[in-house]
């Protein structure tokens, strides 16, 4: 007799296990990125005001609240970096004929051009500041 | 079954994740945590012509496109697999519909400067 | 030594009796060189005739006795007592598949997935059989056989969540084959193919979990392949929007 039975699926599937855990945070990185896009926009619109708006909206981002939260931004941030640079190998792989280039190098490969164009970022703006 | 058109959203994805994966680091250590606690001194005026320099503005709107589209594109699926199955299509056209506006809105800010 | 037991707790369905399934408990003698499946067998041979279950090989090659053991998609062939003991082990048929009875799974969606991606080499022009076989260089080769390695043991579609919420998604093992298809050189069949791979229910319901690459006792790295399948198809999506017909 055949009365396949069919087992629900939790809607707390992603706590099961820390890799499920993990892949929920990590696609949770995306607020943080669509908020520091928003808050770019806002920098730049206050800039446009002029350099007193600017700066009252640098005072009140100087609030603990803020750095706190933007503390909490950077750490996610942190985590979309880091998982995408590790997946980087394998959503395109490096071949050299037969050879496949190993994940490693291309994973550092990259957080040195990250490692890079924090410098010039930072060096742009401190310079011209 | 036919071929998805999936490969429009999914580029612009792909683009903001590795370009927000390489900057956005720096970007808000410097920009909203350093330079208000005043770690990085900056003077407002010289600040402002930073900030309005057409070079700052041009990355300022390729930052908010190809983010808020990585961003939406994620919100998507895990909106929906965290289990509102049902309601997939608004969902899809809340995410992609927020983002394209938010482009927008972002292309006015570094025009109208 | 020879008196030590394990708990083994294996989730029960009989359909001519249970209207759900149950947790049954069995009490096996623990042995350090015991797989998972020697319990099995043990309890089938000496404490329940009845419990049922696939397996064949018991060396991690024909892909029959994937279940799963405290929770992860494993293959019981190769998975040792020692690993929990003296902890109890819980074993249940794989998820995101329906239970035919006990720990057998009902496979048959897993088969019509693997359909799909039509999983063969497809040619326009067939050679006659006295012309010899078609040549390949170990480059050309490289490109696909880690893809190629697959047993079709199903432990991916139990670690995949989208294949749970979404079980019209075609999943990681079907998916990996069908673009070890579309990476074979000897292959003319890119175009059908693509109209799965590259569908709705292809490679754009994967969210790159990853955890089918995690489970899979063949490192075939299905997650892999289905991100290259990804770019593939994005890459073949505005080829065929900025060339016309004909001219590709």
């Amino acid at each position: 007799m055949r009365r396949p039975y069919r087992r629900p699926m939790p809607k707390t599937w992603w706590l099961k296990h820390p890799h499920y855990t993990l892949f929920m945070l990590r696609e949770l990185s995306a607020v943080f990125v669509i908020y520091f896009a928003l808050w770019t926009v806002c920098l730049v619109q206050r800039a446009g005001q002029g350099a007193e708006a600017l700066s009252r909206f640098l005072q009140t981002m100087k609030g603990p609240g803020w750095i706190l939260w933007h503390l909490i931004g950077l750490a996610f941030v942190l985590l979309h970096t880091y998982t995408w640079f590790a997946t980087a190998p394998k959503v395109m792989p490096v071949r050299r004929g037969a050879e496949k280039v190993p994940d490693g190098v291309i994973i550092a490969a990259q957080w040195i051009v990250l490692l890079i164009v924090s410098v010039i970022f930072v060096v742009l703006l401190a310079a011209t500041t | 079954m036919a071929r998805s058109n999936e490969p429009a959203v999914w580029s612009l994805f792909a683009g903001g994740g590795a370009l927000t994966a390489l900057i956005l680091p720096v970007h808000a250590l410097a920009l909203t945590i350093l330079l208000p606690l005043g770690v990085i001194e900056a003077d407002s005026e010289k600040l402002v012509a930073f900030l309005g320099h057409p070079l700052f503005r041009l990355y300022m709107f390729v930052l908010a496109l190809l983010g808020l589209f990585h961003g939406a594109h994620r919100l998507r699926f895990t909106l929906i697999d965290l289990g509102l199955h049902a309601l997939a299509t608004p969902i899809t056209w809340l995410c992609y519909g927020g983002a394209t506006i938010g482009s927008l809105v972002a292309l006015w800010v570094a025009v109208s400067f | 030594m020879a008196d030590e037991t394990i708990i083994l707790r294996v989730l029960r369905y009989r359909p001519e009796q249970d209207s759900e399934p149950t947790f049954q408990e069995y009490e096996v003698p623990y042995r350090k060189d015991w797989v998972v499946l020697d319990a099995l067998n043990w309890i089938k041979e000496y404490k329940d005739g009845t419990l049922s279950f696939r397996w064949s090989c018991r060396m991690g090659v024909c892909g029959s006795c994937g279940m799963m053991v405290n929770g992860r998609a494993r293959l019981t062939c190769n998975t040792f007592l020692r690993e929990f003991y003296p902890n109890p082990i819980t074993v249940e048929p794989l998820v995101n598949f329906d239970i035919e009875r006990d720990l057998v799974i009902c496979m048959d969606p897993f088969i019509e997935k693997l359909k799909r991606v039509k999983p063969w080499i497809i040619r326009e022009d067939v050679k006659p059989v006295e012309d010899g076989p078609y040549e390949q260089s170990p480059a050309e080769l490289y490109r696909y056989k880690q893809f190629s390695m697959c047993i079709n043991c199903m432990l991916c579609y139990a670690a995949c969540p989208v294949v749970g919420l979404h079980p019209e998604f075609i999943g990681p093992a079907a998916l990996a084959l069908g673009i070890r298809y579309l990476l074979d050189s000897r292959d003319q069949g890119w175009d059908e193919r693509m109209e799965e791979v590259a569908s709705h229910d292809g490679v754009w319901g994967c969210t790159f979990v990853g955890e089918c690459s995690e489970v899979c006792p063949k490192h075939v790295d299905p997650a892999a392949a289905i991100q290259q399948g990804k770019v593939m198809a994005t890459l073949d999506w505005f080829k065929r929007l900025l060339m016309p017909r004909g001219q590709r």
